[in-house]
């Protein structure tokens, strides 16, 4: 029996991957299917139940998705325009697309005091107001932390997307957009038949990554605002977070299998949709 | 992540002897009667481990029963995990007083590191076989099936006699059909008037037989209110975990505002705007002092004079301990107990009014210790054998303990009323004479009439607490309205109640 | 043509380059003023001197100049307080071992990924891709189990062996891989040459800027880590430094800038180091 030479080089990694992720993920899934962490009893499909009866999951779970379909396009749009923007420039491409990176390079725990001093009730960006003469506003406590929560989303990520963009770009031949201009096209419309065309597959791409970062952001989110924070801003994550924290583990291994569900669906949509997009 | 808070406690114990009796005795011998187990002591062995947060509350006292209990069963080994670091003690001697400063620092990253290590190893199975339950949310626990049903084993044990201690307090612990933890001791709060300010028909129903809310006690009082005295000591708002007249009416309405039982939080009803409000109007009308938080008029401040002890108020909170106080003045000895800063204490025409109730007539108590068995315990006899051994007459005297604490052990409670009257808790003790015999008799007349009364216990959630703590401050400095406070609790605790 | 262009464009990137460095040259700036300034500055509980002056609502403030200059901040950071460095030495502890290891994994898995073929290892990969999309918090549980059985749960290696085996760094490197033409496999395979040989030889010099940026980008998140190091590390002496920075954040606030630059000052370095590649790297994983 011979094993093919791929296997070899695969295995170590696969079996850490599947020690340390897929097989855990499996014993964990059996908690999803009692009623209390130590000696429960089995009670079958009842946690799933709960789950989308229970208020504050689907609070996260509205929250959550409310803020991607916000986020993840703004961020793609923000990302594709300051690409183009960077992309048109003769010199100093190099040192303006490090200034958009920076952001990322921060870590968070630093740009925490910085943003709660400014967003605070109490905060610089308030006091700012005042002077001018406008009413004092509640940026972390009312409807508007959402988009605070975009703000920070959009600050930190826009490099990253910034950056694949700007490699998409580089490769449309200049020449299309000559002989575009030369046969009389209007910007808008060699923007939408040369540029959107040949940024497609990048852009599944973007998607992808946005939405792992919007995952992410929720760590910023968390050391400014703490555990139970707006009810606008209050993500799966903070449900899964917190449900760790006290321990009720059938309840989070139950939203967590739902996740994965959701995102496996996702993640094929997507990967169809790239192929369509490539040909 | 909190700012510390830092509160002074200070206490001045100081006992003159208005007598001319310069004797001065060694402590009577503590009498104890070391309560012997049903089960022979052959079964008795192994380890356990004890866990508690607040080292200073703790560490001393369950050390010395540790030890007592290994010298009584020499099979066990009893380890004591305490987590908070010590606080700083100054001791100072002058002439024959003794002063002693203690700093305590309010940690509450601390508390939550604590809790969710213990979290953490309840999960893996493990954990110390009894925990303290000083900061752990018993509740949880008990829903959780992390905690043994403490009546069960109260039942099987024919050595436990359960009319040996306080029946009232074991049965208000009763939660969901279970005791999960038993309480070493209890403590409440009653309120003292001024005897001098009301007088007549207005005092009739005072004893210690009553139970008043704050309400109450204003609607009586109310006839009498002359604009200078205040009716109460407790200033509107203390910054800090809910304290001031405030915590005192959360405390009131606790239940009503948030059941823990049901998982439901009730704060947009208007029932809590109105109780923001309510405190408010208390300090306008001058009923109570105004704290220093969300006032605007630096005059104002300035002129507002601090609280002297010749202060009269009409009603004072004070806590059972004040008891002794009480009944001390009438006796020539004066042990004088002072809080700094608030003018309180028992002065000389102070008098009983009633203990403290909440608004559905239900008194609650506190306790200073209390322990649960941990589920996970692989020693579960001598866990059980441990509690009981600090239940017995000779650890619920014992002198590690605070002074404050009732013991629940009738028979210990009794014990203690003595020492401490006596002096000898203090280990400055004399004889009883006539005059203390009599203040003893009153002392504990008072103490158990109005113990009677307890027929509750309110369980508490630490993360609820901080929420309504952190929010609240934003009324009482001017920058909320008490509608924007109710709203933004209630939809807090509602996600953090329906997780 | 476009020349004039360049013009109006540098000056709206400039600005817009500007707002987005704000925080970062707020931190800088503040870190070198003196406590009482900062203080004074991010305080906004009225105090009696604020009434007198007839000051009814207190805001914090940003100020981007210091009053005066002072180093204070820094003193007391590497001087007074030990513990700092030997903090930053154990996010080193964490963050290098996970770049090291998942490096030369992700390398090995990937290149098995390109040379083996079967049928079913594009859904093998969509696995990979579907846990790289889990947010944190999912992925905790599963970590914490296994670690718990493994009884490495009060240490580092509950931090580093979930980082050294996580599809991120698989994923980034098989992109690079498909970006390298399979003429030069074919041409080395044709030449006699063994896989190992053809690994080393032809598959990693092409990796190089993908090489990078996978460590720049794993280094990134793993020297801002602060949820598993609080979950899994129960000492405080030995947790990282992203976690101490977290919890300063609400009570030192003068301490915060000059820690948080010193904190920075490692990832910042390398990216002006190696940003040509970061970018490149980035690129490539762009490659389908």
């Amino acid at each position: 029996m011979r094993i093919p030479v791929g296997v070899m080089f695969i295995l170590p990694g696969l079996f850490g991957f599947i020690l340390f992720f897929i097989w855990p993920f499996c014993i964990s899934l059996g908690y999803a299917f009692i009623d209390k962490p130590i000696n429960g009893s089995f009670t079958g499909l009842l946690n799933f139940i709960e789950l989308f009866r229970n208020k504050s999951y689907l609070r996260g779970l509205s929250n959550t998705i409310r803020f991607i379909a916000i986020s993840v396009p703004l961020n793609m749009g923000l990302s594709l325009g300051v690409a183009m923007l960077i992309n048109k420039m003769k010199k100093h491409k190099e040192f303006f697309s490090l200034i958009f990176l920076v952001p990322l390079v921060i870590p968070s725990g630093s740009m925490v005091s910085f943003w709660s001093s400014l967003l605070a009730y109490d905060g610089a960006l308030n006091g700012f107001l005042q002077t001018v003469g406008v009413e004092k506003i509640k940026w972390l406590d009312s409807n508007l932390a959402l988009f605070v929560m975009v703000l920070i989303f959009i600050w930190k990520n826009l490099g990253y997307n910034m950056v694949l963009y700007l490699a998409g770009l580089s490769n449309i031949p200049k020449d299309y957009y000559e002989s575009a201009w030369v046969d009389g096209a209007k910007p808008r419309q060699s923007f939408r038949y040369i540029t959107l065309l040949h940024i497609a597959p990048t852009s599944v791409l973007v998607l992808i990554m946005s939405m792992i970062n919007s995952f992410k952001v929720f760590k910023e989110i968390y050391l400014i605002t703490g555990s139970y924070p707006h009810e606008s801003i209050y993500t799966l994550q903070h449900f899964m977070n917190n449900m760790f924290a006290s321990l009720n583990y059938p309840q989070l291994t139950t939203a967590t299998t739902v996740l994965v569900v959701i995102i496996a669906l996702f993640a094929q949509t997507l990967l169809r949709l790239e192929r369509k997009a490539s040909e | 992540m909190k700012r510390f808070l830092s509160r002074l406690l200070v206490i001045f114990f100081c006992i003159s002897l208005a007598a001319c009796n310069a004797d001065q005795n060694t402590p009577a011998a503590n009498s104890g009667t070391s309560e012997t187990s049903g089960l022979s002591t052959a079964e008795i062995s192994g380890e356990i481990t004890i866990s508690c947060y607040n080292t200073m509350r703790y560490k001393s006292f369950l050390e010395e029963a540790a030890r007592l209990f290994e010298d009584k069963y020499p099979e066990t080994r009893v380890n004591v995990e305490t987590f908070s670091a010590m606080p700083e003690i100054n001791t100072a001697n002058q002439d024959n007083r003794n002063m002693t400063a203690i700093q305590m620092q309010d940690d509450p990253q601390g508390r939550a590191d604590y809790i969710s290590r213990v979290n953490t190893s309840l999960m893996s199975g493990e954990g110390a076989d009894i925990l303290a339950m000083d900061v752990l949310p018993v509740h949880k626990y008990a829903d959780g099936g992390q905690l043994e049903n403490l009546s069960e084993y109260m039942e099987a044990d024919s050595d436990f006699n359960r009319s040996d201690y306080r029946k009232n307090i074991l049965d208000a612990i009763e939660y969901k059909g279970g005791t999960w933890f038993l309480p070493m001791d209890y403590t409440f709060s009653y309120y003292a008037y001024d005897s001098t300010l009301l007088q007549g028909d207005q005092t009739a129903s005072f004893g210690t037989g009553s139970a008043f809310t704050i309400g109450q006690l204003i609607e009586l009082a109310g006839a009498s209110f002359d604009g200078e005295t205040k009716l109460f000591n407790s200033p509107d708002y203390v910054r800090g975990p809910n304290a001031g007249m405030f915590g005192q009416l959360l405390n009131e309405g606790y239940t009503s505002f948030v059941d823990l039982e049901s998982k439901s939080a009730n704060f947009n009803a208007g029932g809590f705007a109105k109780l923001l409000e309510t405190v408010k109007e208390y300090s306008e009308l001058g009923y109570i002092p105004r704290g220093v938080t969300g006032q605007r008029d630096a005059g104002a401040i300035m002129q507002q004079q601090p609280t002297q002890q010749t202060d009269r108020y009409f009603f004072k909170l004070e806590d059972n301990f004040s008891l002794m106080q009480q009944f001390n003045k009438n006796s020539g000895r004066k042990m004088m107990i002072r809080t700094a800063g608030d003018g309180g204490g028992i002065k000389d025409d102070d008098e009983i009014a009633g203990i403290q109730a909440d608004k559905d007539g239900n008194v609650p108590f506190e306790f200073e210790q209390a322990y649960g068995l941990n589920k996970n315990s692989k020693n579960k006899r001598t866990a059980w054998a441990f509690l009981k051994f600090l239940l017995s007459e000779e650890m619920q005297t014992s002198t590690k303990l605070s002074p404050v604490a009732l013991p629940i052990n009738n028979a210990a409670r009794q014990q203690k009323a003595e020492l401490l009257i006596s002096g000898a808790f203090m280990g400055e003790g004399k004889e009883l004479d006539d005059t203390l015999k009599e203040v003893l008799r009153q002392y504990t007349e008072a103490v158990e009439q109005l113990s009677d009364q307890i027929n509750c216990y309110k369980i508490k959630d630490t993360i609820v607490n901080d929420m309504i703590a952190a929010e609240v401050q934003y009324f009482f400095d001017g920058s909320k309205t008490s509608d924007d406070v109710a709203n933004v609790l209630q939809n807090k605790v509602e996600l953090y109640l329906g997780e | 043509m476009r020349k004039g262009a360049d013009r109006i464009l540098v000056p709206i990137l400039f600005c817009l380059g500007l707002v987005f460095l704000l925080p970062l040259i707020v931190t800088f700036t503040n870190s070198f003023m003196t406590e009482a300034e900062i203080a004074l500055n991010y305080t906004s509980r009225l105090t009696v001197f604020d009434l007198v002056d007839g000051v009814v609502d207190k805001f914090i403030q940003i100020r981007l100049i210091p009053k005066s200059f002072s180093v204070d901040q820094y003193k007391e950071v590497l001087i007074n307080q030990p513990s700092f460095l030997i903090l930053l030495l154990n996010s080193l502890k964490i963050t290098l071992p996970v770049v090291l290891g998942s490096l030369i994994v992700s390398m090995f898995t990937a290149y098995g990924f390109a040379i083996w073929d079967w049928k079913h290892k594009e859904v093998l990969f969509s696995v990979y891709i579907v846990v790289m999309l889990m947010p944190l918090q999912a992925v905790l549980v599963p970590n914490y189990i296994i670690a718990d059985m493994l009884h490495i749960r009060d240490s580092y290696l509950a931090i580093i062996l979930p980082g050294i085996f996580s599809p991120f760094g698989v994923f980034l490197m098989r992109q690079g891989m498909k970006a390298i033409p399979p003429a030069y496999f074919e041409a080395a395979r044709m030449d006699g040459a063994g896989y190992l040989r053809i690994f080393w030889h032809v598959a990693v010099p092409q990796l190089k800027s993908m090489i990078a940026a996978l460590c720049m980008l794993l280094f990134i998140e793993y020297w801002n880590l602060v949820e598993q190091a609080v979950i899994f590390i129960d000492d405080y002496a030995m947790e990282p430094l992203s976690v101490y920075l977290s919890r300063l954040a609400e009570g030192r606030t003068g301490l915060v800038f000059a820690a948080s630059c010193i904190y920075m000052f490692l990832p910042l370095w390398f990216l002006t180091l190696g940003q040509k590649d970061l970018e490149k790297g980035i690129e490539l994983s762009g490659v389908k």
